[in-house]
């Protein structure tokens, strides 16, 4: 959970920070000291903690609440801390000069400073918490409320720079008078803004500073370390000119083109080798225009987003000794990697400013596939599987849980496994995979997706990110330092097809392939969890729910909900949609938009009409249209449904979480049928109302009937339940449980809302649905 | 060292002072062990054995950005009740901003904060304190003293409605036990306050550092060193 903590002396005591700055500036530029007529200090904290919304409430109160001495406002999470209002117009009020004219300047500490206060509130929110978790983080600052009518923005930059904000360490804005007394800055969506990884002298720090320059300097020629001197072309792309002009430097020189943040670091007729930073996150075309040929990847600290080598073939050397230099990551890509799938690469290793040593990466991991084996490479991409494998990774790979990412396209695992081996200079591989899924994985099925090589511990993290966000994914083996690839596959046949044609011809060139044939395949362990059912073809589901951040490197939270499924009628659609819904997506206003994505195969014209009507009697627009020849199959229709989700961590769950919850059924209630399903989305989707939160899950039932619905929605954590049918058997939309304390309130506001509900019983852990007594068995 | 009676010096991130600490104890006739409070696992040590090992806990003082750390370390870390430990016979002593921990503990009731005003310039300076031993065990015999003080100017505070309240009860229990001569009132001068059973001083003063020194001279036994001995020797006649 995101939030933002801001710390003020309560006003009747005086602020001694706000003092001493007074103090220093009147020192120093009395003149603007004069203007300043009142101020008050606040320290600032960005949190993000894994928590749920009561612990953070009892944590903060514990670390810095001071009944006496201060206010915390945290935007009403925990309003007894704060003034009347909850807002910075409590302490406002107190200013001597009212109604006064109000500013405000907010610091906080930048990217891979050291912030120690940052880390001693996260120690201390993670004592009172009792736990501390490799997510959390608190990024600190502060905020300057002045009141001064005579004020200029330009004296607020001066202040700003002169006294306020360290500029190497620190980076500052300032805030309006409206800004301060709303609450809008600590929500969720802002504060994530905000949290960068802190704490840490960057990683990559050198090549940071690289593509910093290159991105700013305007002189001809300047110095840095590593390759110098760097020659930079103000202005424009790498043009012809610019090119043969490369070809009289040393190969160790770059050339740049000043306002394109790349550098060309080594090229011949057919390929080129360029470093290039890409902020928008999804790399496109190279400074020439072309797509992407072989790809090393050197990923930057997370806020550069990475930079690309193009043409990596032959210059497998030059490019490592670039990367030992950058203190970057490599990951290496494939010919024919696609832009989507090539962002998945970054920042694989933090080397904290060390230089990269290529040796210790090999040395032991797990190597881990993670993708889906049954979905073609252009649906997973509809799925937006890859954005959220990049989203699963990116916490993990800035904790050092996950040491290098290898996307993988169109290819057999043995080839994505030995083009690993190569980058990292070779290693051991225990491969555990069951014979028969070996077979098909290392040299027949073409896979999209990526493997990732964890730390030896990593394995467990990295399994709960993954069962968490329904990422499928298969681990491969354990690696141990080799310098060679070695497949000691044990059992014999696993074996015969381990040791592909590929393996061997790459170990002629630099790896020695041996193999161990020792070991009797009745020894061959099995070592799959819960990601099997995910691969299996039997237990695929194509109808998924997938949350697709916005911006994932942003770290915003605020994503797009994808809902896919095959449709077959209008009430399909309608399920689909409140499955969209219920699980967290907005509905009801400009800003909760939501929108459908239809691929329609041949001959499915009949289902327009219902379609049609679906759509405009629930003002949703149709994003994207196509048609498809093969898939999916004939007289269906494929459709999506985007909604905008305001924190993708907070989707809601369709399965009943937990024994002793309220369980009901929500339907359109009285009225016109596609009025009240309006309105009832409208509530779910958190446009009208407020205690959709306390709502413990939701399952939407689309075409079926309540009780399948109902035990679709036990069956997930097998728990039964005493229900009373209703007496009105259709019509119901939704089954949704709640706790005994927020039970009354949302039955007092779904009858404000004209939102029909019954109250079918309570859950149990029996594992069966007892119907007025009679038992139904799931 | 049998028939000595055990010290326990909590150390920490930004403690000032703990060597002296070990040293004041040491010199009236504790045996003092030394423990890193970031090494003991929550709950490694719990209330039983700690009473049962200790006679003595003392906090040295702490920055005071990192004073609800501190008090949530003991609390939740070191999961100890400072005042059960105390009303079976042992002894707490905590010093500068150390104190604001205690006060954030509760241990001197509720409805009081510290407000500091941070000075970097600020250098240490001694301060003449007038001390109450009616109650406060560490403090008998001592009348006036003057001891280093390297605090930011802390000053005890309470909320408008509870000022009168916490007079009343601060009055009745003997709570400030050391205060800054010139008087204004018992709050607003109070520097040093202990607990109903006598045996928790907590002091925005630095007692260790004034073990070998004094105001004026760097030789000689100091004033703060009075404090330990009092307590020794009470803990010696206890038992």
């Amino acid at each position: 959970m995101y939030l933002r903590v801001e710390l003020a002396y309560r006003p009747q005591f005086s602020d001694p920070f706000a003092h001493r700055w007074l103090e220093i500036v009147k020192k120093s530029h009395p003149e603007l000291a004069q203007k300043v007529r009142w101020a008050r200090w606040l320290d600032v904290l960005w949190v993000d903690l894994a928590a749920t919304r009561d612990e953070i409430v009892t944590s903060i109160q514990q670390s810095f609440g001071d009944p006496i001495l201060k206010w915390v406002f945290t935007g009403d999470l925990v309003p007894s801390a704060a003034g009347a209002s909850g807002t910075l117009l409590d302490l406002m009020q107190f200013a001597p000069y009212r109604p006064g004219v109000f500013h405000a300047l907010e610091k906080r500490i930048r990217l891979h400073q050291v912030d120690r206060a940052g880390d001693l509130a996260l120690e201390t929110l993670q004592t009172a918490l009792g736990r501390a978790h490799v997510l959390d983080r608190v990024t600190s600052g502060a905020l300057l409320l002045i009141e001064g009518p005579q004020l200029t923005q330009l004296d607020l930059r001066t202040l700003a720079h002169a006294h306020f904000c360290d500029g190497e360490t620190e980076s500052w804005t300032s805030l309006q008078e409206t800004e301060l007394v709303k609450n809008s800055r600590f929500q969720g969506e802002q504060v994530s803004r905000y949290l960068i990884e802190s704490g840490r002298m960057g990683a990559d720090r050198w090549l940071e500073g690289v593509l910093f320059r290159m991105t700013r300097l305007d002189r001809p020629q300047t110095k840095v370390k590593g390759f110098e001197p760097v020659a930079v072309v103000p202005g424009g792309v790498i043009s012809p000119a610019v090119l043969r002009l490369n070809q009289q430097l040393p190969k160790s020189w770059m050339l740049s083109s000043g306002a394109s943040p790349e550098g060309i670091l080594d090229f011949d007729e057919n390929t080129i080798a360029v470093v290039k930073l890409d902020t928008s996150g999804s790399p496109t075309r190279d400074s020439l225009g072309r797509t992407y040929m072989d790809t090393l990847n050197l990923s930057g600290a997370l806020e550069w987003a990475g930079a690309w080598v193009h043409g990596a073939s032959g210059r497998l050397e030059l490019l490592k000794d670039f990367a030992r230099r950058s203190g970057a990551a490599v990951v290496w890509e494939p010919t024919n990697a696609e832009p989507t799938v090539s962002w998945l690469g970054f920042a694989a290793k933090e080397t904290d400013g060390r230089p990269w040593d290529f040796t210790p990466v090999g040395a032991e991991g797990e190597l881990v596939w993670i993708g889906d084996r049954k979905l073609p490479a252009r649906v997973a991409r509809d799925f937006s599987l890859f954005h959220r494998i990049e989203w699963a990774l990116s916490p993990l790979k800035r904790k050092d849980q996950v040491l290098a990412v290898f996307p993988c396209q169109q290819e057999p695992l043995g080839s994505c496994v030995i083009r690993a081996g190569e980058i990292l200079d070779g290693f051991d591989l225990d491969l555990d995979l069951e014979p028969d899924e070996a077979r098909a994985l290392w040299s027949e099925e073409k896979l999209d997706g990526v493997l990732v090589l964890t730390q030896p511990g990593g394995m467990a993290l990295l399994e709960e990110v993954l069962i968490r966000d329904r990422i499928p994914y298969l681990r491969v083996g354990r690696t141990a330092d080799g310098k060679n690839l070695k497949l000691a596959v044990r059992g014999k046949q696993v074996l015969d097809h381990a040791l592909s044609r590929q393996v061997t011809e790459v170990s002629r060139d630099t790896l020695e392939a041996t193999a161990e044939e020792t070991v009797p395949s009745q020894m061959v362990p099995k070592i799959f969890g819960s990601h099997q059912l995910l691969l299996t073809e039997g237990s695929l589901d194509p109808s998924r729910l997938s949350p697709l951040l916005f911006r994932p490197h942003s770290l915003s939270t605020t994503g797009i909900l994808l809902a896919s499924s095959e449709v077959r009628s209008g009430s399909d659609l309608r399920g689909l949609i409140a499955r969209s819904v219920g699980a967290g997506g907005q509905f009801g206003s400009e800003d909760a938009w939501i929108g459908v994505s239809i691929v329609e195969s041949q001959g499915s014209e009949d289902l327009w009409p219902e379609v049609e009507s679906v759509l405009v009697d629930l003002g949703i627009p149709i994003v994207s249209y196509r048609r498809s020849k093969g898939s999916p199959s004939s007289g269906s229709w494929w459709v999506q449904v985007l909604s905008k989700v305001l924190d993708v961590r907070a989707l809601r769950v369709e399965a009943v979480p937990s024994p002793l919850l309220n369980v009901y059924l929500l339907g359109a209630g009285a009225g016109p049928a596609s009025a009240g399903f309006r309105r009832l989305l409208s509530w779910m989707g958190g446009v009208d109302g407020r205690l959709q939160s306390s709502l413990q899950s939701v399952r939407a039932m689309g075409g079926d009937g309540y009780v399948e619905g109902l035990n679709a929605a036990l069956k997930g954590k097998s728990l039964g339940g005493d229900f009373v049918p209703p007496q009105q058997q259709h019509g119901w939309d939704f089954v949704v449980t709640a706790t005994d304390a927020d039970r009354f309130l949302l039955e007092e506001e779904w009858r404000t809302f004209g939102i029909g509900f019954h109250l079918l019983g309570r859950s149990n852990a029996s594992g069966f649905a007892r119907f007025s007594g009679q038992e139904a068995s799931r | 060292m049998s028939g000595q009676y055990q010290a326990l010096v909590l150390d920490y991130p930004s403690a000032l002072g703990s060597k002296d600490l070990i040293h004041g104890l040491r010199q009236v006739g504790f045996s003092v062990q030394r423990l890193w409070l970031e090494d003991v696992k929550p709950g490694a040590i719990p209330m039983d054995q700690l009473m049962l090992k200790y006679k003595l806990i003392a906090f040295p003082s702490v920055l005071p950005g990192r004073v609800r750390w501190l008090a949530l370390k003991i609390q939740l870390g070191l999961q100890w009740d400072l005042k059960r430990f105390a009303e079976r016979g042992g002894y707490v002593l905590a010093t500068g901003a150390a104190t604001d921990a205690m006060i954030a503990l509760g241990i001197f009731g509720d409805g009081i904060s510290v407000h500091r005003t941070p000075d970097p310039e600020r250098e240490e300076s001694w301060i003449k304190l007038q001390t109450d031993a009616s109650r406060c065990e560490w403090l008998k015999g001592l009348g006036s003293i003057e001891l280093p003080s390297d605090e930011d100017s802390p000053v005890l505070v309470t909320s408008e409605s509870s000022k009168v309240e916490v007079g009343v009860r601060f009055d009745r229990l003997g709570t400030v036990c050391m205060r800054r001569t010139a008087t204004e009132s018992l709050l607003a001068d109070a520097y040093g306050l202990c607990d109903a059973t006598g045996r928790i001083l907590a002091t925005f003063a630095e007692p260790q550092l004034a073990v070998t020194r004094t105001p004026s001279s760097l030789f000689g036994s100091g004033p703060g060193l009075a404090l330990f001995q009092n307590v020794h020797r009470a803990a010696q006649g206890s038992g």
